[in-house]
């Protein structure tokens, strides 16, 4: 039930969450595809990875893409396939956040209108368009095989309406919602799609300041260290969650101690929004 | 004594020349206000200019109506330019434009068009149009009502079902985004006296976004009836009039909206927060 020859693509992996998603798969024994935008990213990751990797039989391979291009999403799930002959795992990772619009997003709320056209877009089309361009390119070869996983990694209900937090919010909110299509669209098909989340702003660069930094928190008061990630990807990148398809995992309440499909039924919700309930 | 009535508010719908769009652009010009209507389909513009002047008598409203891509960030400036130039203020900004599952299917409701399969571009396409067009327009609006210390952004969206129904992407989670985004402009906005509400008919309506066969169809699988336009005039005239002042981060729904008692009374009986909360956990 492991995740051993597991075929992974976990977009913006070489930082933050996405960093602990990788060296987590790759130290089970995966090998992890890691398309980032950073290019000094690329090499310590897979440093990295090879250290924590290489006694799993895991690899960690990293290479330059920007999510919000098509071409060069294509490139990266047709070079993956082509070496590999399959994909089983997509998790869309890679997310810009309000740091785009302002550097004092955490001590000063940022105002929708004073926020300039060109990050707006940037945060749209990184957080929402490039998980679609992803999941549109890895899905037909998961269909072929009867077997796949696409994993979204969204943020709390409480962030996505937020005041301050646009477009950041919202681009989420629209990224939950597509969760929900696509794992209806799927079903059926042995491709599960699932939300993955910390549970609250997590010590990584979508925070001002820097990463290890104990003082800092979100605007929840909250620093979560990224590898809360670790067990439960392991856990969706197996054939152990074969059954779960729509659901919303946060990696923060995961229980480490309990078999992992004990811990994912415990904390599972279903992707998704009801209307808010009148006052 | 407030004024509660429309008259010479000057507004921008959006999208103002067809479906939802034209349905209020009509209540409001009869009703007295002026009414910009930007679109992207160049057709429409003497077609809305007849409807209007056949429909608005002495009540003084009148009707602008230009072609815009709102897609396009100079053009959405470009609109509320214009709008200052003629009117000397902008008063309501109501996002109604949008793009629809039509492009992907003509026949969505029963194939149920599967997210993978969907054109690159009219994915990008919908998304600029329903949620970063939104977002350009009330950017370049606030500041002009800032200034006057009133104004109201009524965002149209859909319900929370549709947002994330089975073949319905991209439009149910670009819609979602635009809903989000109401709710945490109408936080940003507070105590200004600038307003952000949702307005929705309530059920699929009989416009364009919907499949010509359908809205010629005598049987609604769903047993429900598609809701004429005409519902969103009640509800519009009410958000754009000083009564719905300091109502703000709500939704709208127009299908029930109950014209047989006092509007303000119509608004607080159906009431509800804009934005969504998580499902809950299944036992």
């Amino acid at each position: 039930m492991g995740v051993r020859g597991k075929i992974c693509i976990v977009s913006g992996g070489g930082r933050g969450l996405g960093r602990a998603m990788t060296l987590a798969l790759a130290s089970a024994g995966a090998t992890v595809i890691a398309p980032t935008f950073i290019e000094e990213d690329l090499r310590i990751i897979e440093a990295e990875g090879k250290k924590i990797a290489d006694g799993a039989h895991g690899n960690v391979q990293a290479l330059l893409c920007d999510v919000r291009k098509a071409d060069e999403c294509e490139r990266v799930i047709e070079k993956t396939f082509d070496r590999f002959g399959k994909i089983d795992v997509v998790v869309n990772n890679a997310g810009v956040g309000m740091l785009l619009i302002s550097d004092t997003f955490t001590s000063h709320r940022t105002k929708f209108w004073e926020a300039p056209v060109g990050p707006v877009k940037a945060i749209i089309e990184t957080n929402f368009i490039g998980p679609f361009l992803m999941a549109r390119c890895a899905v037909p070869h998961m269909i072929k095989k009867g077997w796949g996983r696409i994993v979204n990694v969204t943020t709390s209900v409480h962030t996505m309406q937020r005041a301050g937090f646009y477009p950041y919010g919202p681009a989420k909110a629209g990224f939950e919602a597509a969760t929900r299509v696509w794992a209806e669209d799927l079903e059926g098909t042995g491709v599960t799609v699932n939300i993955l989340i910390p549970g609250g702003a997590a010590d990584t660069n979508l925070l001002p300041g820097k990463v290890g930094d104990q003082t800092r928190s979100g605007a929840d008061g909250k620093l979560i260290n990224p590898n809360v990630m670790a067990e439960p990807i392991k856990w969706l990148a197996s054939e152990a969650s074969n059954e779960f398809n729509g659901f919303r995992f946060i990696g923060e309440k995961w229980n480490t101690n309990i078999d992992p499909t004990e811990a994912a039924r415990s904390v599972m919700t279903p992707v998704g929004f009801d209307p808010k309930k009148a006052i | 004594m407030k004024n509660n009535t429309v008259n010479d508010k000057v507004c921008i719908i959006t999208g103002g020349s067809r479906g939802l769009g034209r349905a209020m652009t009509l209540a409001l010009t009869a009703a007295g206000a002026k009414v910009i209507t930007p679109s992207h389909i160049p057709a429409d513009i003497p077609l809305i200019e007849k409807d209007v002047a056949e429909n608005v008598g002495n009540s003084g409203g009148e009707v602008y109506a230009m072609s815009a891509d709102l897609r396009n960030s100079d053009q959405c400036f470009g609109i509320i330019d214009k709008t200052m130039e003629k009117f000397g203020k902008l008063d309501v900004l109501v996002n109604n434009a949008g793009l629809g599952m039509r492009p992907f299917s003509e026949q969505f409701m029963e194939l149920q068009p599967k997210f993978w399969e969907a054109d690159i571009e009219q994915v990008q396409m919908t998304f600029d149009t329903n949620t970063i067009g939104p977002f350009q327009m009330a950017a370049h609006a606030v500041p002009h009502m800032l200034k006057r210390g009133w104004g109201r952004l009524v965002n149209v969206t859909t319900s929370i079902g549709t947002m994330q129904r089975k073949g319905f992407f991209p439009y149910g989670p670009s819609k979602t985004a635009l809903e989000a985004s109401t709710r945490i402009w109408a936080e940003d906005l507070e105590s200004t006296g600038i307003t952000s509400n949702v307005l929705i008919p309530g059920r699929a309506a009989n416009t364009d976004i919907m499949p010509t066969a359908w809205r010629n169809s005598l049987e609604h699988p769903d047993g429900r009836e598609p809701v004429e336009p005409d519902v969103m005039g009640p509800p519009i005239l009410w958000l754009a009039s000083n009564a719905s002042d300091g109502i703000t981060g709500q939704r709208f729904e127009a299908d029930i909206w109950d014209t047989s008692i006092d509007p303000t009374s119509a608004a607080q009986k159906q009431i509800r927060p804009a934005g969504f909360e998580l499902r809950p956990r299944v036992e």
